[in-house]
């Protein structure tokens, strides 16, 4: 394609965030008329990118090129204001306005009298062309409040296709959509494609990408791996090699012996997973994969007695246990590290010490007083055996790289003396370096008898560290895997709930 | 758009009550039915409606405006001292014009630390109405002054059931309603409140909504401070204070919440109504007024309460 049908262009885009590189000089094209998918693990880049192109965030180097023209966006409302409507995961509309006004928030129509009054009519109707487009036929008065998940996402895409787009980005917009919904979606785009509205389309659904897109490009850890048609040269299996890379790059060597079932869970549902069967051995590492919304958090949060569980049974060395709240399940020295180390986990205005030693303050206990000496001795064997950098009892834990902070949590997990670790993403957003660390320290854990179960968005990540893994779809457990038959193309397909062999 | 400011279920429970308490406390007491105290009523209830209708700004941009007494008693200090028995209407022009300017000011010194300096709305407000209190007190030590209501005719002329107070309220209210129903700033007040993050990205600019609402909060319970004024005939140095949190729960019995966005001009106004009528109707049915902080207080927590669980349910 010649240059003139080039729409928009990103140049070296680079961002970093705190403790990680998040785009590493990104170039990206979007050609007019075009669905251009956006595909990459978790922690690819992929929201980043858009996020920096529409100035959500501000980018550390590169340029942008609209239209030939460098532009600089500063705000979201800028980029809105040059045609480019960006539709986020997390929805922005404001609910306790109805849905037209929603849809036509910041650009009302007002009547052109002495005073400026909102044109009501004019803002019924076009509020009722955009959302008849997006397929929602609805009350324009309603509240946003009372709408569902899907509908509320129509009505941002509404908000979006008011501003007649040139180039309109959608982050995961399948997630919360039937497949009725995402069929009316994909006409849309088609028909937006005749209109000169360019796409571009973040999924994880790889079968997506080959239904409806012109062009994918892939990123993975902050780069850009490549950009291709989609056409009959390319199949699926080489998308997902593109995707997550070489082969597994961490593989312990111990085997497990599983002579020592610790725990069995048998039908756990709760609201959102259902009829869960699994067990765990002294000194396994289990990994759970599955896509963001899988369950597999629920999953972790339940057996930590921090979910209301509606049915089934869970067995810690044989007896049963209720797991009704976290203290009942810290008791049975089971303990859960939360993927959100700063909003979950994480006293950050506190010291390391007292964030180490939350748990446990009972073991130095002594007529009622806390014999301090006694537990600072202890903390700070922790910290040295986990290197916590700076190895400070009292520095505030919110001034700690992200993998030391994610050491913080292991070392109170471990000083409370847990046999059972639920880990939930425990390297996310944690630099390179501090992940192979942390890598160390979870296999010698499992060989002083701690049995783990991993969750993780980082597919390498399981494959290497699991003895076995578990993978998870909508709310069920579709297979768990032994390591030497787990690869990464079979438990993708797992992932994406693909069960046929 | 307006329909749904005069239909919804607190302006509907809020008439029920009212008229509820109406008709009992008149079956229990003559005084109260007499149309000496229906006018008295509604003059009463003045002063408080224009601060429910300025607290309804604060509260929709997701604050609170804890300054209301502060100003209001600033203001007829300011009257006391600026007229006496022989003033004329220039006096009074004159404390009307320095009242407003001293509202905008307040209104702006708020806004201005909320919006652009990210100071806690409650805190704020609640050191310039500390600062408010303070200048009354160094214009006025104690209830002194004289403002005869014959210099102030042309704003609280009262004739039977006619009371000219009333009227600048109606208009008042009904502009308010207009400019919250039907403008675009006014929607943007309510855009604000609910999602700031939204407002933001459909490229409302927030701060200045916010800054704008504070003034119109000063604004109105400065003039409610100037009928306030009227009514006592002197300057007090205190009498505000009871205003700011009167004007509060006015807001809140009329389907306001704190978390902003929510609630309607209509409501505030009957919430307002409703707080006079029920001290009112205690005075007529004898309960001392000591007695009738106990009773408000509880009536207000189940008003609350009840509030609260609704919303939890819808």
């Amino acid at each position: 394609m010649s240059k003139a049908n080039v729409v928009l262009q990103l140049r070296g885009i680079k961002k970093r965030f705190p403790g990680v590189q998040a785009l590493k000089g990104v170039d990206f094209d979007l050609y007019e008329n075009e669905i251009h998918a956006l595909v990459g693990e978790n922690g690819a880049g992929k929201t980043t990118l858009m996020n920096v192109l529409t100035g959500v965030t501000r980018k550390d180097a590169g340029e942008i090129l609209f239209k030939g023209k460098k532009i600089e966006i500063r705000h979201p409302s800028q980029a809105r204001a040059l045609g480019i409507a960006y539709v986020t995961q997390e929805l922005s509309l404001c609910e306790n306005l109805s849905v037209m006004e929603n849809v036509v928030l910041g650009m009302e129509p007002v009547s052109k009298r002495l005073v400026k009054t909102i044109a009501w009519g004019e803002v019924k109707r076009k509020a009722q062309d955009v959302l008849a487009k997006v397929g929602l036929k609805i009350d324009l008065q309603r509240r946003v409040r009372e709408l569902s998940l899907p509908d509320r996402y129509k009505v941002e895409l509404a908000k979006a296709l008011f501003i007649k787009p040139k180039v309109l980005i959608l982050d995961e917009p399948t997630v919360a959509f039937s497949a009725a919904d995402v069929q009316h979606l994909f006409n849309l785009l088609r028909l937006l494609r005749r209109e000169g509205c360019s796409t571009v389309f973040i999924t994880h659904h790889i079968e997506e990408v080959f239904e409806l897109a012109d062009r994918v490009s892939v990123l993975r850890d902050g780069c850009l791996v490549g950009t291709r048609k989609v056409d009959s040269s390319l199949t699926s299996g080489e998308l997902i090699k593109m995707m997550t890379g070489k082969e597994s790059f961490y593989t312990r060597s111990k085997g497990n012996k599983r002579d020592k079932e610790i725990l069995r869970v048998e039908g756990l549902t709760t609201k959102v997973i259902s009829d869960i069967n699994m067990n765990l051995f002294e000194g396994e590492i289990l990994g759970v994969a599955g896509l963001a919304g899988a369950g597999r958090t629920e999953l972790l949060e339940a057996l930590f007695g921090a979910r209301r569980i509606v049915k089934g049974k869970i067995y810690i060395n044989g007896k049963i246990v209720k797991p009704q709240s976290p203290s009942i399940m810290i008791k049975q020295k089971v303990c859960y590290v939360p993927e959100d180390r700063r909003k979950k986990g994480l006293f950050l205005s506190l010291s390391v010490s007292r964030n180490i030693g939350v748990l446990s303050m009972d073991q130095h206990v002594r007529y009622g007083l806390l014999l301090e000496r006694d537990e600072r001795r202890t903390i700070k064997q922790y910290i040295d055996q986990l290197r916590i950098v700076p190895p400070s009892l009292d520095r505030a834990v919110a001034l700690l790289s992200g993998g030391n902070q994610q050491k913080v949590l292991l070392a109170r997990a471990l000083k409370s003396g847990a046999k059972i670790l639920l880990l939930n993403d425990p390297t996310r957003g944690i630099d390179v370096g501090a992940k192979f660390e942390l890598y160390d320290f979870i296999h010698n854990l499992t060989q002083r008898g701690i049995s783990i179960i991993l969750v993780s968005s980082d597919l390498d990540e399981l494959l290497g560290l699991s003895d076995r893994i578990a993978v998870m779809y909508q709310g069920r457990m579709v297979a768990i895997l032994e390591r030497t038959e787990a690869t990464k193309e079979i438990v993708l397909r797992y992932m994406f709930g693909n069960t046929e062999k | 758009m307006i329909r749904h400011f005069f239909v919804n279920r607190f302006v509907i429970s809020l008439v029920a009550v009212l008229l509820g308490m109406g008709i009992l406390t008149g079956a229990l007491s003559p005084a109260f039915r007499k149309p000496e105290n229906l006018g008295n009523l509604m003059s009463q209830a003045v002063p408080l409606c224009f601060a429910a209708l300025g607290q309804t700004f604060a509260l929709l941009v997701g604050g609170v405006d804890l300054s209301v007494g502060g100003l209001m008693s600033t203001i007829t200090a300011i009257g006391a001292h600026l007229i006496n028995a022989s003033s004329g209407t220039k006096e009074v022009l004159q404390w009307l014009i320095c009242s407003i300017i001293l509202s905008i000011l307040f209104g702006a010194v708020n806004g201005t630390l909320i919006a652009h300096l990210g100071l806690q709305p409650l805190i704020t407000t609640l050191c310039t109405g500390i600062v408010g209190q303070g200048i009354a007190l160094a214009l006025v030590r104690r209830p002194s002054g004289y403002i005869p209501r014959s210099v102030v005719k042309f704003l609280a002329y009262e004739k039977g059931l006619l009371r000219l107070p009333v009227i600048y309220l109606l208009i008042s209210f009904i502009l308010v309603l207009f400019y919250l129903g039907y403008t675009r700033p006014g929607r943007h007040i309510y855009a604000v409140g609910g999602n700031k993050r939204a407002a933001m990205v459909a490229g409302i600019p927030v701060s200045s909504v916010v800054m704008k609402a504070y003034i119109l909060a000063s604004l109105f319970s400065g003039i409610g401070g100037v009928f306030l004024t009227c009514r006592l005939g002197c300057g007090d140095p205190t009498v505000g204070n009871p205003f700011t949190l009167d004007s509060v729960i006015a807001v809140l019995l009329g389907g306001m919440s704190f978390a902003g966005g929510e609630g309607t001009p209509v409501g505030s106004m009957l919430g307002g109504l409703l707080l006079v009528v029920i001290g009112n109707a205690l005075n007529m049915v004898g309960i001392s007024p000591f007695y009738q902080y106990i009773v408000k207080g509880v009536i207000f927590l189940t008003a609350v309460a009840i509030h609260g669980r609704q919303r939890r349910h819808s």
